[in-house]
């Protein structure tokens, strides 16, 4: 490179670069349920070699519309909120809350779905290079074209890693959990005309330092996950947010 | 620490690896059911990559090989013949350490 800088770590791998993009929070939001949705139950992601759980055993959760065990909850975007191509979707809610997102890309409109009746959203954008911020301290990176590509000061996401099977979050204090589910991942059909389900996927928030990967099932009692529904395909990635940036 | 920098910012002194834990290195825009790419500065031993759909429901089976440094993307067995997209994203992230 000719311009900029790198960061190399102790085994001489390239930690950062200025011609990385990282992801700016352009807005968090607090939405409200709009719907209490039918029976679900969740289920913790197996290894497709597992066999199928039915109703009612260890490691899932079950929701009705009437209030029989718990309620979850139908989430939306904010009213007047578009998204759009290069934006990120971090949710986030109550520890010890469910939350579950389909269709997160911009040619649909995402649901949410949650145990909990209020949730967190967070937008995130790759930084421009026309995001020249104002500081006086801190680190300012310019590309090869002259742009800033990396500005201390911006309210950057920090990425701590990806939605994998390990469950840990690396969460130092003062950081709230967001989780940027893969769209597409998040939305899986049944491979039968007669029974195009989708299936959210989504977390167990269980506290600021883990989580466990959830896929969310309709509730028929005898329904037991199709094999190839059961690997988590959920993709995503964890982004901390400043909790000094809540509103 | 032992390697490198650290900032001095209005919220106080930070260090490299806490200003940006995970950079995009690379966006990568697939426009086939079917394909291969090669992103020789992705390390999927530090970092990830995140997938984007734009334009459908059914999304593709990929692999990453991190000796060939190559990203292949296919349909899904699972979907049988259905139309899988044509129109996503891969971001790559960098990871900070090895």
């Amino acid at each position: 490179m000719s311009y900029g800088f790198q960061i190399f770590n102790s085994d001489g791998v390239i930690a950062a670069s200025s011609e990385d993009r990282v992801l700016a929070i352009t807005n968090i939001f607090s939405v409200s349920w709009y719907d209490r949705v039918t029976a679900w139950r969740a289920f913790d992601f197996w290894d497709m070699t597992q066999t199928g759980q039915a109703y009612g055993e260890p490691n899932v959760e079950i929701w009705r519309a009437d209030g029989t065990f718990h309620y979850l909850y139908s989430v939306g975007y904010p009213p007047g909120f578009v998204l759009e191509p290069d934006m990120f979707i971090g949710v986030t809610c109550a520890y010890g809350g469910s939350i579950f997102a389909r269709d997160v890309h911009y040619q649909h409109a995402a649901q949410f779905r949650s145990d909990q009746p209020t949730i967190t959203m967070a937008v995130a954008r790759p930084i421009k290079p026309n995001d020249n911020a104002e500081s006086g301290h801190g680190l300012v990176a310019y590309d090869a074209a002259g742009n800033i590509a990396f500005h201390s000061d911006s309210k950057v996401l920090r990425v701590t890693g990806n939605i994998n099977g390990t469950n840990v979050i690396n969460n130092p204090s003062g950081y709230t959990p967001f989780f940027f589910f893969d769209g597409s991942a998040a939305l899986r059909q049944v491979p039968d005309a007669s029974t195009k389900l989708l299936h959210p996927t989504g977390v167990r928030i269980n506290s600021a330092q883990s989580y466990t990967r959830r896929l969310l099932w309709s509730a028929a009692t005898t329904d037991v996950l199709p094999v190839h529904l059961r690997n988590p395909y959920a993709r995503g990635f964890i982004g901390l947010v400043d909790q000094t940036l809540f509103p | 620490m032992s390697y490198g920098v650290q900032v001095m910012t209005s919220t106080g002194q930070m260090s490299s690896d806490t200003l940006n834990t995970y950079g995009i290195v690379k966006i990568l825009h697939c426009q086939t059911e079917t394909g291969s790419a090669t992103i020789p500065e992705f390390n999927s031993d530090v970092g990830f990559w995140h997938l984007v759909i734009g334009d459908s429901v059914f999304e593709q089976a990929v692999a990453w090989n991190n000796t060939t440094k190559s990203f292949v993307w296919i349909r899904d067995a699972a979907f049988g013949g259905r139309v899988h997209s044509s129109n996503f994203y891969v971001y790559f992230f960098r990871g900070v350490s090895a």
